[in-house]
């Protein structure tokens, strides 16, 4: 088969949620010689046009959920290649990630997680009920530029502003863009803590921290 | 809620666990004591004096009561820990299983609320849909990886949640209860899109409706989220009462389901019940009853349970909004 049936193939695999056929396209580019990179950029076409399905209501969260399955099934294959290429992926940005303390839902975290990688951002995933102290921590430790925190629930969603607060209380507020998102938040609670921005689903955050990458400043406001 | 004339439109909102936190009880502690949570209830429908009474919102009593782990937090809902294989909840003990843990704390509270209030107030036990039962206990994105890798599994455990949950609601009509609100905030459109809706719970949704009017109860069925897309079919669930959340237009709504149900709803929980001023709220409010109120088959409610946090006052300014 030549390259171009089989970047469709590894483009329907993963929009489908194949995690054999996924992986298994991939490794055929690879061996048909294209570089790692024509690779990734084939996962994040396909991951990009789930997403505007999924906005559109045409797919909903378990295709989603597969989807991510097979993405990362086809980066495990693509990712030893990336380590040997000259070139080598150009990424974005570093993002870390995570559900804030109190709260252990970890759906939407897990699928912005999985399509800020699609897109090109590095990204540190924290986990769930991470505790604010931690959030800083990992912002410096990952040398990120965005923290991306989410909440499902009214009872711990201030736990957002205790991070943006912490930031601030360590003078290291403006190192930082602040992407916040889940069910109980709004834009206006977003505004109201300092946060840079709010998403209100994974695609929705894709959107938003390409936006605050293209601003190019650090925290303090989505301009 | 059966199209008949009133003299003003019914009020019902989730009190719960405004509730609670009016009464300064732990919100642990009424999740685990059918008192506590029973005379916090009551509280509430002393000092606002709504039309209907619900218990506790808990979306993880079902799922422990199955054989998940949940966490006792403190001033929080409680929340699963450790969830289930689909293997463990692929069993017919469930309708047995699902009466244990801290079920029977919301049962028992029902039971009291029947035994201090009079008929003028109806009482609804909230009770979790087959759906987010079974999504619950073994966790939403393995539910979410079942649906599409093994259907016919995912279509035994809701069939099977469906026994369980017919056996609860039984419990509950039998406390005294007159109502019973399945809680499915999975069958949320961006999670459950509508063929599966259609294909997998709608039947069950149907089948449930049908054993809560067999038990002489009122039969309601509250979605959170945005469901428009759903409605239709949620039209067709044979519910007497659909409750809806805030993204949900409910004029437009109405004439979606075009009287094959009452509907309920639906101020915003997020920001303008808890966060907002008390005239906000009450202008929402009457705007919604000046939309709904020309032809009955319509409640004022919240789109979800209010917060613990949200003041007195902006409550009793949504109340009067209906009472006036």
């Amino acid at each position: 088969m030549d390259i171009e049936t089989v970047t469709a193939e590894l483009e329907r695999a993963i929009e489908a949620g194949d995690e054999e056929a996924g992986p298994a396209a991939a490794r055929a580019l690879l061996d048909l010689g294209v570089e790692p990179t024509y690779v990734t950029s084939a996962l994040s076409r396909a991951m990009a046009r789930l997403g505007r399905q999924f906005q559109r209501l045409d797919v909903f969260v378990p295709d989603l959920l597969v989807a991510t399955d097979a993405f990362d099934a086809a980066m495990q294959v693509v990712e030893a290649a990336l380590l040997k290429s000259e070139s080598g992926r150009k990424l974005k940005g570093t993002v870390i990630v995570g559900v804030v303390e109190g709260d252990i839902h970890t759906l939407g975290k897990n699928l912005v997680a999985v399509m800020l990688k699609a897109d090109g951002f590095q990204v540190h995933d924290l986990g769930r009920d991470v505790k604010v102290a931690r959030f800083a921590e990992a912002a410096q430790e990952f040398q990120a530029d965005t923290i991306a925190m989410s909440s499902l629930m009214t009872t711990t969603m201030g736990r957002m502003k205790d991070v943006i607060d912490l930031l601030v209380t360590q003078d290291r507020r403006q190192r930082y863009r602040v992407m916040v998102g889940g069910a109980p938040i709004t834009q206006q609670f977003a505004d109201e803590i300092g946060a840079d921005g709010y998403a209100e689903d994974a695609p929705d955050a894709v959107a938003l921290a390409n936006r605050l990458l293209a601003s190019g400043r650090a925290g303090g406001g989505e301009t | 809620m059966r199209f008949e004339p009133t003299d003003r439109v019914p009020v019902a909102p989730l009190l719960g666990a405004h509730a609670v936190a009016l009464a300064g009880i732990p919100h642990e502690r009424a999740c685990q004591d059918p008192s506590a949570q029973a005379d916090a209830l009551l509280l509430a429908v002393e000092a606002y004096q709504p039309d209907a009474i619900f218990t506790l919102m808990d979306l993880s009593a079902e799922p422990e009561a199955l054989g998940a782990a949940a966490d006792m937090r403190p001033g929080q809902p409680p929340v699963i820990v450790r969830h289930l294989t689909p293997q463990q909840l692929d069993t017919e003990a469930l309708e047995e299983r699902i009466l244990t843990a801290r079920v029977p704390v919301f049962i028992e509270t029902v039971s009291r609320l029947r035994d201090a209030l009079d008929d003028s107030i109806l009482i609804g036990a909230l009770i979790c849909g087959p759906l987010t039962a079974a999504a619950n206990a073994i966790g939403i994105e393995a539910w979410g990886r079942m649906l599409r890798r093994d259907r016919d599994l995912a279509a035994r455990l809701l069939a099977r949640l469906t026994a369980a949950c017919t056996s609860l609601l039984q419990r509950h009509a039998q406390a005294g209860a007159h109502a019973v609100m399945l809680l499915e905030p999975v069958a949320t459109s961006v999670i459950l899109g509508p063929p599966d809706l259609e294909a997998l719970l709608l039947p069950r949704l149907q089948e449930i409706a049908r054993a809560a009017h067999d038990s002489g109860l009122l039969s309601m069925l509250h979605v959170c989220g945005d469901c428009r897309p759903s409605l239709s079919l949620l039209a067709d669930s044979r519910a007497d009462v659909l409750s809806l959340d805030a993204p949900v237009d409910l004029p437009a709504a109405r004439h979606i389901v075009s009287g094959k149900t009452a509907l309920m709803g639906n101020l915003d929980v997020r920001h303008l019940l808890p966060h907002d001023t008390p005239d906000a709220v009450y202008q929402r409010a009457r705007a919604l009853v000046f939309e709904m109120d020309s032809t009955g088959g319509f409640v004022l409610s919240t789109g979800c349970e209010i917060p613990p946090e949200t003041p007195r006052e902006n409550v009793a300014h949504f109340m009067a909004a209906a009472q006036m």
